[in-house]
């Protein structure tokens, strides 16, 4: 029974439900966002698909190529005459297309820069350039309400697809079969085109004039985004609509898939873009942009969320990918394969059946504070948790154990202004938190009944315990008002509630378990404010 | 089981222990840690009537035994057949008891008698009327019978330790701050009388500055150790005849009191221990010492086994350890009920006597913080769940840390008793006091109860109820707590976060709602055995409540009387509501919303049955007389006429009722268990005690041939290589012969001691052996043969494991997850089994071995 030393349990208090889903956790790693100020509104941004995943940027009469190691502008593309839209990479990586508000469209080695191939046949503003799937043949789409494919080297047009009554400010080719073909138009309508057949296969109405479209890998479902809405249609339905859904306030600007195409993300004018799930097209994560959304893209390994703004700003936000992450993903790629060593013994156990494996004890490994309070010098246990930047939860069990072993006053006392600032600090921060607020009275009480004597001897102190009370007495204000707002809405549940007057049962508002955490305020635990003359 | 009263003898083998509890003296195998016997057991059948402090093997014959007691006896027992052989008389109560082999019929008493009146009259004036402090008297005792029998030598106050030196020479004693020495070398005075304090060459008495606490004396040299009360050892040396002052050394570790010392037979090293639960290991020689530290409770008895094998320690909280000498590790540990040993003001028994569902154990407090499961039945230790989790540390001051705290636990009433809830704290009276509510889960791997929510002052007050609704079926299981802030909670399993791939969402409890009424407390709750009604007793008015939808139903007020109610329950299957206050015991018909009959008692506890509708309640009134009559009372709800009527002499400090299937098949009141106020287990009606007492005893049984089986004991060689196959052959056929002489029950110790058939190869003189290299041949034949038969005894093994394991079943019903015996039980069949396996390889085997063996000779 001679036990182990049990090492201090930490406190675990309940999550806070709502708060923070494992979702939006995802969404908030894209932290640090650089911004980067363009001449004029970005129209467009395109990730390479190839790996160092650099990005287009088109905004003014320029293509920008960024890098997405040191996010600086690694190719700047500025031979156009007018304003260029639409900057999109090659799935190779090694050429760009761009189109023009002359109508001109121009193919550029991104090496070089230098312009390969140009189509000049649209007359009016060409708002889509983009590479086919297959490698050969270019789309654009141009309000001069014509769509067409282009054969690159020849530079001549296979197809043009007439049918739309207004602008087409979207397109894309199919990535599943190259002959077929989708737009959208300001004549709110969205058009499936097939080039076997050189026309217009299906026709899906918008309701709206569409600003952007993409379609899921499989070529089944199209999504389209014009106005405030953004519609989902069933292709092998015949175009059905499936979802509808406005959750921007103003125009959706743009969208993108994530690498795996199971979160749609939106950018619109009301300055936000916000996060689909493509099961049920519920928002799982909104992100706020200081301007207008005009263009989102997020890298093909979904490391960078890049937002370009109407104002001419550029937001690149990475998350730093875990180690663990990154070891996940290498070992699915490093799967053993057929022919290899690794193939060849897979699932062979190096211990034959009758060997004896001695398991090695791993040996305990104890915190430092554990280590001093094993040792009883709880002063040190308690520096050490303080020193070494432990969350507060950790020192308040710390604290709570000291108080269990009835020895709060020998770790508090003996200190010199020096030895006592931390805990100071450490009671100044997280005395108003209500998880905290009882357990770190206590200690207050204790340190000022044992550090009155000395008030007055060292200015680093007497200032701690000034901002202590500043705190206290702001709390106390604070539970005040609670109690305020708490004592009206009670007036007006007992006005609707008219039955049994004196009998209740309230519905706990938060399921959380911890309900001192609950918004109960208890002014008479803070009571204890310091006396400092 | 009172286990660590007084420390624990050794027998000479190191084989079994004696440990003394309460009347009686439990001889405990060190082996399995199980009783082999009880002495002195019953009062009739010549055992002790009081006490047992002191209990010596018979330097003459080791295999008897002296024991002393509070009753003026010592009597003299073969502990192998459990005979009482000798009673002497002495008359008035031992505490303390020695005997040397040098003169093997005298014996050492320090007995207490009650002060004179004239000694007590002055006592009185100089204590201002406290109790008189106990006098202890140093007696002689001649067990010859002769004409002067008793020889009073000294007289002393509270004697804390009495020791007689290795080679008979002194007698040493202790007494607050004085150590008496008493040369006693043979023929040095058999016959003279008491001891006078100017004999100075037959009495020392030197002074400590402390008070002492411990006392040893060193097996070898002129050396005794004292421990004291501030922690110090002290070693004394050289107290020879016609020193005044003896030479010291002092030693000093122990921050508080030094329980108790004991030195090792070489006299190498000094063992000692106190209240900081750590054993302290002196090498006396280099002053170096070893810890043995967390122990888990307070050491009061240290013992050392004749073989310096073990050390057997006794702990505060009933326990005694058992570790081994070698590597310190714990060999057996045998644990009574926790909490009669515990301070029962800070700790009080607030949980009462709860019935785990799963197994049928007892629950209840164990020390501070903690619960115990206790098998009442078989009086055994089952398992200690900690609720508060601590390390526990000593005080640093005077000052006692406050201790946690259990106030309630209960258990879900489905049938896999999935869920246990209890609620613990911890109020030192300075800091926030701390409230928690806790939700256990069975863990089916570790059969355990594993922490689930921790809920963190789910009340601003006192939790005076938590109990679970026994609904049954598809609900999530639900708990309700009232509390003295004037609010009752509900608490639900509620999954939180969404399920993910292969991962169940998590499960915790939270509030679901919170209910008040008016702004009175409530201090009891019940469910209705369906679970449909809630009923919380605000006062001395009784709501009504339905706990799915929050309505109040309904409220029952007494009639006028003003105690708060402090009991209430529903009973199963029926539409009655018990309810108790300080004074009166009412039945209310919830059909008709009426009292059906009350009753003025005075209840101390109120306990519902969990299978049928009857109710027991304790009581205690000083109507009659003015010694209070304390009776237990069992009801059937409709008729204010009880069922059963019991007097008990003293209070009972628990009762409950012990779930027994064939009572209610009989319709008979299901058995009462109480715990009566020496913390002992009592059963009334149900089964007849003799069934119980039968049941006890084949437990018993079972647990004697384990002891038995065990004891044969393993050479160095099977330590190394296992059990000699010849040897078991042997045995085998041994246990066959036995078989056809149908005598089965002697058979299995015969045949633990035929193991130790020596291998028949090496059986010549070493001079007419063949040389070892043809030899070898011979030897390894051996070996292999029962590798050969391995297959097939394994295969025969399993079988008689299955039809063993389903008698098993069949037998033990009521004792299920008692996994230590069980285990122990298939080690038994086991051994069994392999005598019967090796039967078919190993009768030829000997002969193929020998014609080798002959063989080889005839070569040379």
């Amino acid at each position: 029974m001679s036990s182990d030393f049990k090492s201090l349990t930490v406190k675990k208090y309940p999550r806070l439900p709502g708060r923070k889903t494992a979702e939006s956790r995802y969404w908030r790693k894209f932290k640090s966002p650089i911004v980067v100020k363009e001449f004029a509104a970005v129209s467009s941004i395109h990730f390479s698909e190839t790996s160092p995943y650099d990005f287009a940027v088109t905004a003014s009469t320029r293509v920008q190529i960024y890098s997405s190691k040191t996010h600086q502008v690694k190719k700047t593309i500025s031979r156009f005459k007018d304003v260029a839209y639409s900057g999109t990479i090659r799935n190779d990586g090694r050429l760009v297309v761009a189109g023009d508000a002359t109508g001109l469209i121009q193919i550029f080695d991104v090496g070089s820069r230098a312009i390969l191939r140009t189509f000049r046949d649209h007359r009016h503003p060409v708002h889509v350039a983009k590479f086919s799937s297959d490698k050969t043949q270019i789309l654009s789409a141009s309000d001069d309400k014509t769509v067409r494919i282009w054969d690159m080297p020849s530079e001549t047009p296979v197809t043009i697809f007439t049918g739309h009554e207004d602008y087409i400010r979207a397109g894309m080719v199919s990535h599943d079969n190259p002959h077929l073909v989708l737009s959208g138009s300001y004549d709110q309508t969205v058009k499936l085109w097939d080039m076997r057949t050189q026309g217009c296969v299906m026709t899906m109405n918008h309701g709206a004039p569409v600003e952007c479209v993409d379609m899921f890998p499989d070529g089944g479902v199209v999504v389209s985004a014009g106005g405030p809405h953004l519609k989902v249609f069933d292709l092998l339905a015949g175009g059905r609509p499936m979802h509808s859904l406005s959750n921007h306030q103003k125009t959706v600007t743009s969208m993108c898939f994530d690498h795996s195409y199971s979160r749609l993300l939106t950018g619109s004018l009301d300055h936000h873009v916000k996060v689909y799930n493509v099961q049920d097209y519920s928002v799982v994560h909104s992100v706020k942009y200081p301007a207008p959304v005009m263009s989102v893209a997020l890298s093909p390994d979904d490391t960078h969320l890049v937002a370009g703004m109407a104002g001419g700003l550029l937001s690149i936000r990475q998350r730093v990918v875990k180690s663990a992450e990154v070891q996940t993903r290498r070992a699915q790629e490093e799967q053993a394969h057929g022919g290899t060593y690794k193939y060849f013994v897979r699932g062979q156990k190096t211990a034959g059946e009758g060997d004896f494996i001695v398991e090695s004890q791993k040996k305990r490994r104890l915190r430092e504070y554990d280590r001093y309070l094993k040792v009883f010098q709880y002063g040190n246990a308690l520096d050490a948790c303080l020193r070494t930047n432990q969350p507060a939860v950790t020192t308040v069990s710390l604290i709570q154990e000291l108080i269990h072993r009835d020895g709060l006053r020998q770790a508090l006392s003996g200190r010199d202004d020096i030895s006592l600032e931390p805990l100071a600090q450490f009671l100044v921060r997280n005395i108003n938190n209500p998880r905290y607020t009882a357990l770190l009275v206590d200690v207050t009480t204790v340190m000022i009944d044992m550090y009155t004597a000395v008030m007055g001897q060292s200015p680093l102190i007497d200032e701690l315990f000034m901002r202590l009370r500043a705190k206290v007495k702001q709390e106390i204000a604070f539970q005040k008002q609670l109690f305020s707002v708490i004592g009206s809405m009670e007036m007006l549940f007992a006005k609707s509630t008219s039955t049994s007057v004196g009998v209740a049962f309230h519905n706990e508002l938060s399921s959380s378990s911890n309900t001192s955490s609950s918004l109960a305020p208890k002014p008479s635990t803070e009571s204890p404010a310091p006396t400092i003359e | 089981m009172r286990l660590s009263d007084y420390p624990v003898v050794f027998t000479t083998d190191s084989n079994y222990f004696f440990s003394c509890d309460a009347k009686t003296i439990r001889i405990i195998s060190v082996e399995t840690g199980q009783v082999v016997r009880i002495l002195s057991a019953s009062v009739e059948e010549g055992g002790h009537s009081n006490t047992v402090t002191c209990v010596m093997l018979n330097p003459k014959n080791s295999l008897q035994l002296y024991s002393a007691s509070l009753d003026g006896t010592i009597k003299l027992w073969d502990f192998n057949d459990a005979i009482l052989l000798r009673t002497f008389e002495i008359g008035t109560p031992i505490t303390n008891m020695a005997m040397h082999e040098s003169f093997p019929n005298d014996v050492y008493l320090v007995v207490t008698k009650k002060s004179t009146k004239r000694f007590h009259k002055k006592q009185y004036k100089k204590s201002g009327g406290l109790v008189a402090k106990e006098n202890s008297i140093l007696v002689r005792y001649s067990l010859k019978s002769s004409r002067k029998r008793i020889v009073r030598l000294l007289s002393s106050r509270s004697c804390t330790g009495l020791v007689i030196s290795s080679d008979g020479e002194y007698l040493v004693m202790t007494g607050r701050y004085k150590l008496h020495v008493i040369h006693i070398a043979a023929g040095d005075g058999i016959e003279q009388g008491a001891v006078s304090e100017h004999d100075e060459a037959r009495l020392r008495t030197y002074l400590t500055p402390d008070r002492i606490t411990a006392l040893a004396f060193h097996p070898t040299e002129g050396c005794i150790a004292t421990g004291d009360e501030r922690g110090r050892i002290t070693l004394w040396y050289c107290f020879g005849k016609n020193v005044d002052r003896p030479v010291t050394t002092s030693m000093h570790w122990h921050a508080h009191k030094v329980a108790d010392l004991a030195f090792t037979s070489d006299g190498n090293y000094l063992l000692s221990g106190g209240e900081e639960s750590v054993l302290v290991i002196w090498q006396l020689s280099t002053g170096h010492k070893q810890f043995l530290p967390r122990l888990g409770s307070e050491i009061k008895h240290i013992t050392v086994s004749p073989d310096d094998a073990f050390y057997a320690m006794g702990h505060q909280d009933n326990s005694v350890n058992v570790i081994r000498a070698v590597d310190l590790k714990i060999k057996t540990n045998i644990q009574g009920l926790k909490f009669s040993h515990t301070d029962h003001v800070s700790n009080p028994l607030s949980t009462g006597l709860v019935i785990e569902p799963r197994n049928g154990h007892v629950v209840l407090n164990g020390l501070p913080g903690t619960l115990q499961f206790y098998d009442p039945i078989k009086d055994q230790h089952i398992m200690e769940l900690e609720v508060f989790p601590r390390n526990k540390v000593s005080r640093t001051n005077e000052k006692e840390i406050v201790p946690p705290r259990v106030m309630h636990v209960a258990f879900s009433n489905d049938k896999a008793a999935r869920w246990m809830a209890t609620v613990d704290g911890r109020d030192d009276k300075e800091t926030t006091p701390e409230l928690y509510i806790k939700f256990w889960e069975y863990d089916d791997d570790s059969h355990t109860y594993v922490l689930n929510t921790r809920v963190d002052s789910p009340h601003t007050k006192e939790i005076t109820s938590c109990i679970f609704n026994p609904r049954q079926g598809n609900h999530p299981p639900m708990v309700v707590t009232t509390s003295l802030d004037g609010t009752f909670k509900v608490w639900e399993l509620t999954h939180q976060g969404e399920a993910r791939r292969g991962v169940e969402a998590e499960r915790a409890w939270s509030c679901r709602s919170t209910g008040f009424y008016r702004d009175m407390v409530p201090r009891a709750a019940g469910f209705a055995s369906d679970g449909s009604l809630l009923a919380v007793a605000y006062g001395q008015i009784i709501t009504l409540w339905n706990p799915y939808l929050n309505t109040l139903q309904g409220v029952l007020t007494q009639p006028p009387e003003n105690r708060p109610i402090h009991h209430l329950t529903f009973l199963k299957n029926s539409p009655f509501l018990i309810a108790a206050t300080s004074d009166h015991l009412y039945s209310w018909n919830l059909l008709t919303c009426s009292v059906w009959w009350s009753y003025q008692l005075k209840v101390d506890r109120l306990v519902p049955s969990q299978t049928s509708s009857n109710f027991v309640v304790t009581c205690s009134d000083r109507a009659q007389g003015s010694v209070p009559q304390h009776r237990i009372l069992v009801f059937k709800p409709m008729d204010p006429k009880p069922v059963q009527i019991e007097t008990i002499e003293k209070k009972a400090r628990a009762i409950t009722f012990m779930p027994d299937a064939s009572a209610t098949a009989r319709d008979a009141v299901e058995p009462i268990l109480i715990m009566n106020h020496g913390f002992a287990f009592e059963v009334l009606g149900g089964r007849s005690v003799e069934e119980l007492k039968a049941e006890a005893e084949q437990a018993a049984e079972k647990a004697r041939a384990v002891a038995l089986e065990a004891e044969s004991k393993k050479s160095l060689m099977s330590d190394i290589f296992g059990k000699a196959a010849v040897a078991d052959a042997a045995a085998a056929k041994e246990k066959k012969e036995k078989k056809q002489q149908q005598d089965t029950a002697a058979s299995r110790g015969m045949v633990s001691k035929k193991h130790m058939v020596r291998n028949p190869l090496f059986d010549a003189p070493s001079h007419v052996m063949a040389p070892v290299s043809s030899l070898f041949e011979a030897f390894m034949g051996q070996l292999l043969t029962q590798g050969k038969s391995a297959k097939e005894e394994s295969k025969a093994r399993k079988k008689a494991l299955k039809q063993q394991k389903q008698e098993q079943v069949q037998q033990q019903t009521g004792a299920q997850g008692n996994t230590a015996e069980t285990a122990i039980d298939i080690d038994m069949d086991d051994d069994a089994v392999e005598i019967v396996g090796v039967k078919e390889g190993g009768d030829d085997a000997i002969p193929s071995s020998l014609s080798k063996i002959f063989s080889a000779r005839l070569s040379l």
